[in-house]
């Protein structure tokens, strides 16, 4: 076995911005998961509906396909960010208020919701592979942001898409801490999670603190797929396919139901792969990664971190 | 070669002219405008392929050219019976095929298939279409296995993926001048015998040899060992929207090599963005809307004004492959009263044992049904192009050979 040292630092750095994304994305698992105990599959086309919706947006009806800078660049990517948020946060809600409510009054079981989340992931994602939204071919991200060299870590290059996409996960996760320990409305998120039936006794209106839920977690998933878009510049109706799938592993291997828990799997997971490839075939990637997640289940079931929303 | 390969072709097509011109005056007076197609009987030519599905993007371009080349022939050509197309839309799915093979050999008219598109299903329906004695014409299933089943009725109107291949390495070592190149592909049936061929054929100059999963977006594990090799080249065997992703994530992780593909990445969308600038592939076909032929330009301009768009990748060979048949019905001088066999059978000896001077090459074949000579050309990625590529011309003449 010849192992490629030479190529660690790419690998290492490129694992680590990946494994970032991955955890931007796992929070819409783990916090919806944390609540209702449910693992919302549509999360993949929820993440999907962010980019795009900025190739829409700045795409199709703008054409911003030139490279801008100063000013402009800052308030496009701002622009950016609030749109690709609120367009899944606001898909998030409004696939909670059809597919999941009307299940949650009737006490369907808890395979109902399991079924009805691949369900909706499949619609949207087909929906969206029609011809009269994305169709079957791959669009290129709108070019606003031009793609330079911004620095080099420990030999490898990082170009500035990426270095944004590593600030944005680490500023949204700040925030996003903060916001479930120390606010009002993320004190209510803890409440439920905690236990659901106590919570509306003591006052707090569910309905309201899951659409809630379902918006942050749908919020920073469509940043995730705007940032996502941008580094590898491309938009399609199947981009949230295997980011999904990657991003829930992140979830259950950090500790699903943990906002910490789904960084430390993202990234963990991002590293895994790529450092993986440094001793055998790229092919092995998937196998390998997944393997460790049975290795971790396996003596840690609740996850690295293994504890819930609940428990903070 | 060039100019030679096109006089023949004007000289046989002004020939062609003008005994249609001929047989029009003596037989069908005042009835030009329909040209052949006198006797009131029909000739079926089948084809099957992805007329619909995601692969409907390969197929669609193809199923044009051979529409078109029965539109042509009726109206140039000077044939006893009208020549109709029979369409069978298999989704390129091998195991959606053979029973629309069935439904083709079965019909009554049918004189010759041009297809199928895809290497599984025309290895799926060969057996069908040999036991029925039915000439079966590929434009575009480029598996080198295809002729080695000891089909009599199977002929090729493209070069394999292993004459591609060879090629392949020979335009990366000897035009580019590379010497150390990392080979990746994507795993499937098409593109790992392509990489594998060019891999073998560059020995020492093929530096590794990388997988990668086409459903993942994102390579940067597969590319970081690339970049390990400080390679001055990049093969990639497999199709466009993951050559796409490889130039795009590669020139932004500092590979700043020659970038070059096989005819799965020779699509229109490759040039959409500016990583792709400059990047080369390598294809069997000959683009006539970029091609250096002025025949084939033409050809473009008429084809374009006919059917709303420029031909795409293998609309000349479903074309050729329809004035092929034609043409041998034509010289076999049937009529519509000859029985359905005896014209397979004429049709089947006709393209076994001539030279047929097409648009976009001479198709001359071997017993196993290959091509004696394949013309693999060299494209360039350009926004300036028509299609999006420029072509640089024959591998075997860009290498001196």
């Amino acid at each position: 076995m010849d192992c490629n040292t030479g190529a660690f630092p790419n690998l290492f750095v490129t694992g680590l911005i990946l494994g970032m994304l991955y955890a931007l994305i796992a929070l819409g698992y783990t916090m919806v998961y944390g609540v209702l105990k449910l693992i919302n599959f549509a999360h993949d086309a929820i993440f999907m509906i962010g980019a795009a919706s900025i190739f829409y947006l700045f795409g199709v009806w703008f054409g911003l396909n030139e490279p801008t800078g100063g000013v402009v660049l800052v308030s496009l990517i701002a622009v950016g960010f609030l749109v690709s948020g609120l367009a899944s946060g606001g898909s998030a809600v409004l696939l909670e208020r059809l597919a999941y409510r009307p299940l949650r009054r009737r006490g369907a079981a808890r395979l109902s919701f399991l079924i009805a989340a691949v369900g909706a992931s499949f619609f949207i994602t087909y929906l969206f592979q029609q011809d009269f939204l994305l169709g079957t071919s791959e669009h290129n991200f709108p070019g606003f942001m031009a793609t330079e060299s911004a620095l080099t870590i420990i030999g490898a290059q990082v170009n500035n898409r990426r270095v944004l996409a590593v600030l944005t996960a680490v500023a949204l996760f700040l925030i996003l801490d903060f916001f479930v320990n120390k606010t009002r409305s993320g004190r209510s998120i803890r409440a439920v999670a905690q236990d659901i039936d106590a919570a509306r006794l003591m006052g707090v209106n569910v309905d309201r603190v899951v659409a809630l839920t379902f918006f942050v977690g749908g919020f920073f998933g469509g940043i995730a797929g705007f940032l996502y878009g941008m580094v590898f510049s491309k938009v399609a109706w199947n981009l949230g396919f295997f980011p999904g799938i990657k991003a829930f592993t992140a979830a259950v291997l950090g500790g699903i139901g943990n906002v910490r828990g789904a960084l430390l799997g993202g990234v963990t997971l991002g590293l895994v792969e790529n450092l993986s490839t440094l001793c055998i075939g790229a092919e092995w990637k998937n196998p390998i990664a997944f393997s460790v997640l049975v290795l971790v289940l396996i003596f840690r079931p609740t996850g690295i971190l293994g504890e819930g929303l609940s428990a903070r | 070669m060039k100019r030679s390969r096109s006089t023949v072709l004007m000289a046989s097509l002004a020939a062609l002219a003008l005994v249609a011109a001929a047989c029009g005056g003596g037989e069908e007076d005042g009835d030009t405008a329909t040209g052949g197609g006198g006797g009131g009987c029909t000739w079926e030519i089948g084809t099957i392929g992805a007329l619909s599905g995601d692969l409907a993007t390969v197929g669609g371009p193809i199923a044009e050219g051979i529409r078109y080349g029965v539109e042509q022939a009726n109206e140039q050509m000077d044939l006893a019976c009208e020549l109709t197309l029979n369409e069978q839309d298999s989704q390129g799915a091998e195991d959606q095929a053979p029973p629309l093979a069935q439904t083709l050999v079965q019909s009554e008219n049918l004189v010759a298939v041009v297809g199928p598109y895809f290497s599984g299903e025309t290895a799926a329906v060969g057996p069908t279409f040999e036991d029925a004695g039915v000439p079966f014409l590929t434009p575009s299933a480029t598996n080198p296995d295809l002729s080695t089943n000891g089909w009599t009725n199977f002929f090729r109107l493209v070069g394999t993926d292993a004459q591609q291949g060879e090629e392949a390495a020979t335009y990366m070592t000897e035009v580019e001048g590379l010497s150390n190149i990392v080979v990746m592909h994507d795993n499937s049936e098409y593109g790992k015998p392509l990489a594998d061929t060019v891999a073998s054929t560059l020995g020492d100059s093929a530096a590794t040899v990388i997988a990668l999963n086409p459903e993942e977006t994102d390579h940067s594990a597969e590319l970081s060992k690339a970049l390990n090799e400080d390679p001055d080249g990049i093969f990639f065997g497999g199709y466009q929207p993951e050559f796409s992703e490889i130039l795009k994530q590669g020139t932004e992780q500092g590979l700043d090599v020659v970038y070059v593909s096989g005819d799965g990445s020779k699509a229109p969308e490759l040039s959409q963005d500016p990583s792709a600038e400059g990047s080369i592939v390598l294809c069997p076909c000959d683009d006539p809307a970029v091609s250096t032929n002025e025949e084939a330009n033409q050809f473009a301009e008429d084809f374009e004004s006919a059917v709303g768009e420029p031909p795409g990748t293998y609309a000349t060979e479903g074309y050729d492959g329809i004035q092929l048949v034609a043409t041998a019905l034509q010289e076999g001088g049937y009529d519509g009263d000859t029985p359905i066999e005896e014209i397979r059978t004429g049709i089947q000896e006709y393209v076994a044992n001539n030279t047929y001077e097409g648009l976009s090459k001479t198709y001359e074949f071997d017993e196993t049904g290959e091509l004696g000579q394949v013309s693999i050309f060299a494209y360039q990625t350009s926004s300036e192009g028509a299609t999006g590529f420029e072509q640089l011309g024959l591998v075997s003449e860009l290498a001196g050979q």
